[in-house]
């Protein structure tokens, strides 16, 4: 009977520069990058409440801040699929600055899973400029359409 | 020792009847309940009764009610849909919807024992609510562009 012997195959790492089709498809329009990343303020928020590094009161304070990220995303959304305003948020420039806040707040997710980043103030600190950004965002999208009337 | 004012008695101050807001704008009526989610949001944070995945979970969508609201503030102060949320039908809806939140707060802070369970779907249907009442402002600007 011949001896087997085990190989210990490495899993493929991502390379960002290989992605380059995934990411230009998420971009393409304001639907799909709201598709892609708002489930993650919902996912965060569970991590957080299954985690030991904060008390009851500070995980609340980030899962308020999460909610309102999710708010501000979905009252977006809203205003693409109605229609209002679908043209102005599918803008490229419009869609790279929304997937460039939801990054962050994906970023930080993922380096709160890893354990690289604790502690309620370094979340709320990432999470108040990820909500600071989308609110820059919103507020921009309305002086455009006031300009356009 | 002068007692002074909590954020719950703030949002206690908040009228309770829907005729109060009859003759109130937009802004005038976001100005009197802005801050209920926050001072819920902070009154279920220190409760003791609940877990932490349900104050989590009540407290993200108290977050997503606080959220929508600033979006829809952002459009009034830009001049998007101040006149379309000025109307006195759109004022009153929101102010229904936003009462129904503070009597929910009112209604929690008083009761002895809370289920978790409840307080999160009662908090989602307001979230629920003020979505649609955000989505029909967005129909109506349409209309009028």
């Amino acid at each position: 009977m011949s001896e087997q012997k085990s190989v210990e195959v490495e899993a493929p790492k991502l390379e960002p520069e290989k992605l380059q089709g995934l990411i230009s498809y998420v971009a393409s329009s304001f639907e799909r990058a709201f598709t892609a990343t708002e489930p993650g303020t919902y996912e965060f928020r569970g991590a957080i409440a299954g985690g030991n590094d904060m008390n009851d009161d500070d995980k609340s304070i980030n899962a308020f801040k999460l909610g309102y990220i999710n708010g501000l995303a979905r009252a977006l959304h809203l205003a693409a699929f109605n229609g209002a305003i679908n043209e102005l948020l599918d803008k490229p420039e419009n869609v790279a600055r929304f997937l460039s806040a939801m990054s962050k707040l994906l970023e930080l997710y993922n380096e709160y899973r890893a354990g690289e980043k604790k502690g309620w103030l370094n979340i709320y600190d990432g999470l108040a400029s990820v909500s600071n950004e989308l609110e820059e965002l919103i507020r921009d999208i309305a002086r455009q359409l006031k300009v356009e009337g | 020792m002068e007692r002074v004012g909590s954020l719950e008695d703030w949002a206690l101050e908040t009228p309770d009847g829907l005729e109060a807001f009859e003759h109130m704008s937009f802004h005038e009526a976001y100005g009197k309940f802005w801050q209920v989610p926050i001072f819920f949001s902070s009154a279920v944070g220190h409760d003791r009764r609940l877990n932490s995945f349900v104050k989590s979970g009540v407290v993200y969508h108290l977050g997503a009610i606080a959220g929508i609201n600033e979006m829809l503030l952002e459009d009034y102060f830009h001049g998007l849909a101040d006149k379309v949320l000025d109307r006195p039908e759109n004022v009153k809806e929101y102010a229904k919807i936003m009462l129904r939140l503070k009597a929910l707060y009112e209604d929690y802070r008083s009761r002895e024992k809370v289920r978790g369970a409840d307080l999160r779907m009662a908090v989602e249907d307001i979230l629920s609510e003020l979505y649609a009442f955000a989505q029909e402002i967005l129909n109506q600007l349409r209309a009028q562009r």
